[in-house]
């Protein structure tokens, strides 16, 4: 690959070009063809949760299997980066960073919202607003926000960290289907990929954001009384832009890394606080149970499709969350990746897959436990203003406990600052891929990423199309699971290829050595 | 007591002179009864045109070694009051041969080499730590002439107790100094908030307190522990590299210790320090 460089930019052009270009293009699309394209992709994503639906809840199972196996199995002592790499972060940074790129926003926007509307809302034919509610409610909040969700980012993470750091090919996307494709890609098939995976992240990141400063807007008016309103938002959006792009600029290890930390310190004292001006023993109640409840029906509740019951809930929940974490998944697991060298397979999944998740059981027991407990044992009403707007769903909880302007001004500090490190991760990752592969490209390039995702996120927030564009997202979740099973087939290959290489190599020296030995010795006794 | 009955596992590279001379050293300062000298040969590991050479020479290849490693340990032992036996075995797995032979000669110290140059050959340490009951000593392949100083990593659990005991034990045989040694660190992916200087003093002082109540409820008089910051290190490194600053020729280890949650278990650490590059020898108490 050869690239155009100059002092501000170091770019590949075959990805850097096509990208720009078809972003552009979609966005004037967007825009003036407003509300018939949303509907297009509504139907689009009707069509695929009705008849796919099943494809996706298979493929995301298959994940989950593949993650287990390889944590499992003798692949896991593979060491990312070869057997002599060191891990570049400390744990808690590494965790921090995990952590931050994959869901933060979410825990914030569905903390309350989520388990909320599960509860109020019939869930399969089953009654709302009973404790049966209650835990079914919590089931489902963590089967999308548990392992099933951190396997799709673990094992394509594990590939692209496989392929660039143990196999030396560069850090994008292409590089995960080398052993099917070979050289090929290097040529078009390879830059369609990489082209693929730019723009996705692009949108992915430019929706959420829109979507997202919502919420802050949401929460800064019922603090200060701001407007809100889409101007606001688009401010809201610059300021955190601007930050990002500090972030970006001094690079993984001062920015991104120091703000992760601070995010997750933020998300600590965020959720030991509700947890002691919540009901505290009723919220470590509800998370031994939930936990439980959780890893007694986790094969269950992974493979339900609502066959017999004949309804369709999951497609607005499960399946869009599938669909929705396989199109993050290029940008998320990219990141993870990038962090995660000098880890073994088997710390990496532990990591990945772990940790994230029960830190997010907990979050979700604690937030979305207070919720359920003013409804279930306080008798207050909270879930008809969550169903009118998820937005103010954490306000409008925390409003109901002590302190809340308090701690609705640090559920607002914790949104930006989730949304400013998901921003500047998935800048580094596009700035990655359209440098053809380079983990560190200039400045001006990482500000002209960072940069685009808020002129996207603004423009559409403005001219209208944020939810035609994340439902466009959605949509491409499918055929892209269906490109990321091609891909197991070929990591698989790969890992089993390195496994036995590895073991050869050890046992190869061990048995020459041991040859010349007795070779030698039998030498040595003919001559006496 | 230790070394009473020691089987030494040789495998016929230059290591083996450097665990004679070692074991002729313990076999005269701790009297020991009887020492045994094994060598397995791995027969998957053979070509066949080895078999060609034996042909030649008219013997089996266990006689050859048989009579190799007499002659070696002959040469070494020639003045010692021990009959130092030979054993050449012929099986796939060195470490159930080893654990075989351990348990039916009820010995109690098993004396291993261990290469530095050749990383993850030979025989294969880890498992064998598993799989034996007897204490392990394993000898770098580097002169060493002395026991001088040892140097005995604690967690002050009742098992620390023991091995202090048996350590100074050795100490007393050998006219050596006995430096009990502590490395505390902060488990600080769990805490991330605590200051850690402060942390670290509390850890220090808490450690303090714990030596001198394990000290209390021993007979052990006048030994004074160190204690070792373990920083991002980890207890293994830290020992290591303590030893080799104090210019200690034994490290004496537990092959249990307290839970895990500390991380400072002796069991994971014992692991730890049986794949480290080192040039002391390294003692695992059972």
């Amino acid at each position: 690959m050869s690239n155009k460089t100059n002092k501000y930019f170091d770019i590949y052009p075959p990805v850097f070009y096509p990208s720009s270009i078809i972003i552009v293009l979609f966005i004037i699309l967007t825009l003036v063809i407003g509300k018939p394209m949303e509907q297009v992709f509504s139907n689009l994503q009707s069509g695929i949760t009705t008849n796919a639906g099943w494809l996706l809840v298979l493929v995301v199972n298959i994940f989950l299997a593949l993650a287990l196996y390889f944590s499992i199995s003798k692949i896991g002592r593979i060491r990312l980066g070869g057997k002599d790499a060191e891990p570049e972060f400390s744990t808690f940074g590494w965790f921090s960073m995990l952590f931050s790129a994959g869901l933060g926003i979410g825990l914030l926007f569905y903390g309350v919202g989520e388990p909320m509307m599960h509860f109020s809302n019939s869930v399969i034919n089953e009654a709302p607003g009973t404790a049966e509610a209650a835990k079914t409610a919590m089931k489902y909040t963590f089967l999308h926000y548990g392992l099933h969700a951190w396997a799709i980012y673990a094992v394509l993470g594990v590939a692209l960290a496989f392929f660039a750091f143990n196999k030396g090919l560069p850090l994008t996307l292409r590089s995960v289907f080398y052993p099917l494709l070979g050289d090929k890609i290097n040529g078009r098939i390879g830059d369609v990929i990489d082209i693929i995976a730019v723009v996705a992240t692009l949108f992915g990141l430019a929706t959420s954001l829109g979507l997202g400063v919502g919420q802050i807007s949401a929460g800064l008016n019922y603090l200060f009384g701001t407007d809100d309103t889409a101007i606001f938002q688009v401010f809201l959006i610059a300021v955190i832009t601007g930050a990002a792009t500090v972030s970006v600029v001094l690079g993984l290890d001062k920015g991104v890394r120091v703000l992760s930390e601070f995010n997750m310190r933020l998300a600590i004292i965020f959720l030991v606080s509700m947890l002691i001006l919540g009901p505290t023993v009723y919220l470590l109640d509800s998370f031994i149970q939930n936990v439980g409840l959780y890893f007694q029906n986790v094969i269950g509740l992974g493979v339900l499709t609502e066959v017999y019951e004949g309804t369709t809930w999951q497609h607005d929940w499960t399946i869009f969350y599938w669909a929705w974490w396989i199109a993050w998944s290029p940008f998320v697991a990219m990141f993870i990746a990038r962090v995660s060298k000098g880890r073994t397979i088997r710390e990496f999944f532990l990591g990945v897959m772990l940790v994230p998740s029960l830190l997010t059981f907990l979050w979700m027991s604690v937030f979305g436990g207070s919720g359920i407990f003013l409804e279930l044992q306080q008798g207050i009403n909270i879930s008809d203003a969550v169903n009118e707007n998820i937005a103010t769903a954490l306000f409008v909880m925390l409003e109901e406990y002590p302190y809340s302007v308090l701690t609705s001004f640090l559920g607002i500090v914790l949104v930006t600052s989730f949304f400013v490190t998901s921003s500047d991760s998935g800048s580094l990752v596009i700035d990655s891929i359209t440098a053809g592969g380079k983990l560190d490209a200039p400045v001006g390039q990482r500000i002209f990423w960072a940069f685009t995702e808020g002129a996207v996120a603004a423009t559409l927030l403005l001219g209208g199309g944020l939810k035609a564009l994340q439902t466009a997202s959605i949509v491409s979740g499918l055929p892209f699971a269906i490109i990321l099973i091609v891909m197991c087939f070929s990591l698989v290959k790969g890992l089993h290829e390195e496994v036995e290489a590895m073991e050869k190599e050890e046992k190869a020296i061990e048995r020459t050595s041991y040859q010349s030995i007795i070779t030698d010795l039998i030498n040595k006794r003919k001559e006496k | 007591m230790l070394f009473k009955k020691i089987l030494v596992a040789l495998d016929l590279t230059e290591i083996d002179d450097f665990l004679l001379r070692y074991v002729l050293f313990l076999v005269e300062k701790f009297k020991t009864e009887k020492v045994w000298f094994v060598h397995n040969i791995k027969r998957y590991d053979l070509p066949e045109s080895i078999d060609d050479l034996l042909v030649e020479i008219g013997k089996p290849l266990e006689q050859l070694i048989t009579e190799e490693l007499q002659e070696k340990v002959g040469s070494v032992f020639s003045n010692s009051s021990v009959e130092p036996s030979v054993l050449v075995k012929y099986s796939d797995s060195t470490s159930h041969t080893l654990r075989n032979i351990a348990e039916n000669l009820e010995v109690d110290t098993l004396v291993m080499g261990k290469k530095n140059a050749l990383k993850g050959t030979g025989i294969q340490v880890g498992k064998i730590l598993r799989s034996t009951k007897q204490s392990i000593l394993l000898v770098p392949d580097c002169q060493v002439d002395d026991m001088t100083d040892l140097v005995v990593p604690i967690d002050f659990s009742e098992h620390s107790k023991n091995l202090l005991n048996i350590a100074q034990e050795i100490a007393n045989t050998v006219t050596a100094n006995l430096q009990p040694a502590h490395v505390y660190q902060l488990p600080r992916w769990f805490f991330p908030y605590i200051a850690e200087e402060k942390a670290n003093i509390s850890l220090l002082t808490a450690a303090e307190k714990s030596y001198q109540k394990l000290m209390a409820s021993t007979n052990l008089e006048g030994l004074e522990c160190v204690y070792l910051h373990g920083k991002d290190k980890g207890t293994a490194k830290t020992i290591q590299a303590y030893a080799v600053k104090q210019k200690s020729n034994l490290i004496v280890l537990g092959s249990k210790g307290k839970n895990r949650i500390t991380g400072l278990q002796l069991g994971s650490v014992a692991e730890k320090f049986s794949q480290l590059d080192w040039h002391i020898p390294v003692l695992f108490v059972r």
